[in-house]
């Protein structure tokens, strides 16, 4: 169910597609302790998730497990376990914001992430250097100068909007984007013709050009 | 029960210890008792700064070994006679104390004081848990230039996850110069309140008195010919419930800076 597996980034703790949170939290237990002095207290680990978008609720409470194993979580890498490589995707993992539902009404700060499987609405900014990970869409009532990634479950159909649409990088299931919005103008992200496109709320068009 | 406030910032050298100082010889001059404890072992410590690193007999390290109590690891103040410091021990690594022990230390001293200020180490440094642990306010302290607010914004984050609600965080903004402003090369108190979304509390200008008084050890607020002297009177004022209108922050600049000034506390007041 869960296993180590050494890569060029250092070593990645992979957890396999799981029915009960508990059983995983045992098994890392049993694994971490079973490695015995192969770990200093305080060394960093990545955290591989299979199918994570299922389980994105459980990142938390997992990493908070890992961390009270003596190990810190230094990144959540995204893609499937027979892939670990340069094609999986990235998230550093600094601190996710706690008990996050569908809606967060706060600023998400540089080094917070918010990680929800369903939609996302934050009242506030999404300040430079924090992240919302969604596996719908994004909606930020307030400035968005963060990462944004959207569509990780139901794909392009995922939209990302905001009163002010600055961010530092859009993903979009697996379109990605580094364009941002006109200045002070509500904007929506949307897939159109296999790409990010971004329009401003009043000009609208979610129809397709292919 | 004294109040417990913890200055901090997201990277170095912004002020934290010029600030802790002289706020603590504000809130003296004002009548308070205060505690001031140093939880950062920096190129300039409280001791030096406050003048004191000759009378230095215990350490923190002393007080969590149990060799003394935190009582008698004070050292006083030379002119403020209600201003105390608990010193850094200079060789002993920040490990050797724990979040327990810093809170154990505050809660005996707390009866004692008006006030216990904490002069942390930067947000990613170590030891920034130890001095933040018991504290219930936070002044995080900032240039006005756009990576130190962007680390300033990852303090204030991890000050969240300590628990600490928007309203118990104010921002200092420090080495202020208005001229630069006025050249459109620096980030007004607007811009910088509309990214942390956070209530700023003082402004305080880049000023040689400080560097000078730094090396004298006596800080600028007991030095009476001091401009700066007043901007940290006004924190003080505030951190006691005092209603200081921030504009009077921008009294120490010269005249030729007035527009300047009226402009950007116009904008503030707008956001
Ligand atoms: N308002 C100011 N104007 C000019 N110099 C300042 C000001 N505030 C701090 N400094 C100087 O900046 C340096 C770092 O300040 P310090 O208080 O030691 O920062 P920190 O404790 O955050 O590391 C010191 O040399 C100090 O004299
Ligand atoms: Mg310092």
């Amino acid at each position: 169910m869960v296993d180590f597996k050494m890569t060029r980034d250092g070593l990645v703790l992979v957890v396999r597609d799981y029915q009960n949170l508990e059983d995983v939290l045992n098994a890392i237990s049993t694994r971490v302790t079973q490695m015995g002095d192969f770990f200093a207290r305080g060394d960093r680990i990545a955290l591989m998730i299979e199918n994570h978008v299922k389980h994105s609720q459980d990142i938390p409470r997992l990493v908070a497990h890992i961390r009270g194993l003596g190990l810190e979580v230094s990144q959540i890498l995204i893609g499937s376990p027979q892939e670990v490589s340069e094609k999986t995707m990235k998230v550093e993992v600094r601190n996710v914001v706690e008990g996050v539902g569908k809606i967060v009404k706060k600023t998400i700060r540089s080094g917070q992430t918010v990680i929800h499987s369903g939609d996302v609405v934050i009242f506030g900014n999404l300040n430079r250097g924090a992240e919302i990970l969604a596996g719908g869409s994004v909606v930020v009532f307030g400035k968005a100068f963060g990462t944004i990634r959207a569509g990780l479950n139901e794909g392009e159909n995922a939209v990302i909007a905001a009163l002010d649409l600055q961010p530092t990088l859009m993903q979009i299931a697996g379109f990605v984007s580094h364009a941002k919005g006109q200045e002070g103008v509500p904007s929506v992200a949307h897939v159109k013709g296999n790409r990010i496109v971004i329009e401003p709320f009043d000009k609208l068009d979610f129809e397709r050009s292919d | 029960m004294g109040e417990v406030i913890v200055v901090t910032s997201g990277k170095g050298g912004v002020g934290k210890t010029t600030i802790t100082a002289n706020l603590g010889c504000c809130l003296a001059k004002l009548g308070e008792k205060v505690c001031l404890i140093d939880a950062d072992i920096g190129l300039k410590n409280l001791d030096i700064v406050l003048g004191l690193e000759n009378r230095i007999i215990y350490t923190l390290i002393d007080v969590v070994n149990g060799k003394v109590s935190p009582q008698e690891a004070l050292v006083r103040h030379k002119i403020m006679k209600n201003l105390f410091l608990l010193p850094a021990s200079q060789i002993a690594t920040k490990e050797m104390v724990s979040p327990e022990d810093m809170k154990a230390i505050v809660k005996e001293l707390s009866p004692n004081f008006d006030y216990i200020i904490i002069d942390s180490p930067a947000g990613i440094e170590r030891g920034f848990r130890n001095a933040v642990t018991p504290a219930s306010k936070a002044l995080v302290v900032t240039t006005p230039e756009l990576p130190s607010i962007s680390d300033a914004d990852r303090v204030v984050g991890l000050l969240e996850n300590f628990g600490f609600s928007d309203e118990r965080i104010k921002v200092i903004i420090n080495r202020f110069k208005p001229h630069m402003v006025k050249k459109g090369e620096m980030l007004t108190a607007e811009d910088i309140r509309h990214t942390l979304s956070l209530e700023i509390i003082a402004v305080i200008p880049d000023s040689e008195e400080v560097i000078v008084a730094s090396n004298t050890g006596v800080p600028v607020s007991l030095n009476g010919s001091s401009k700066i002297a007043k901007n940290f009177e006004n924190l003080a004022r505030r951190v006691r419930g005092e209603n200081v209108p921030l504009e009077n922050d921008f009294e120490t600049f010269s005249k030729g800076f007035i527009t300047t000034l009226k402009d950007f506390f116009s904008k503030l007041k707008r956001g």
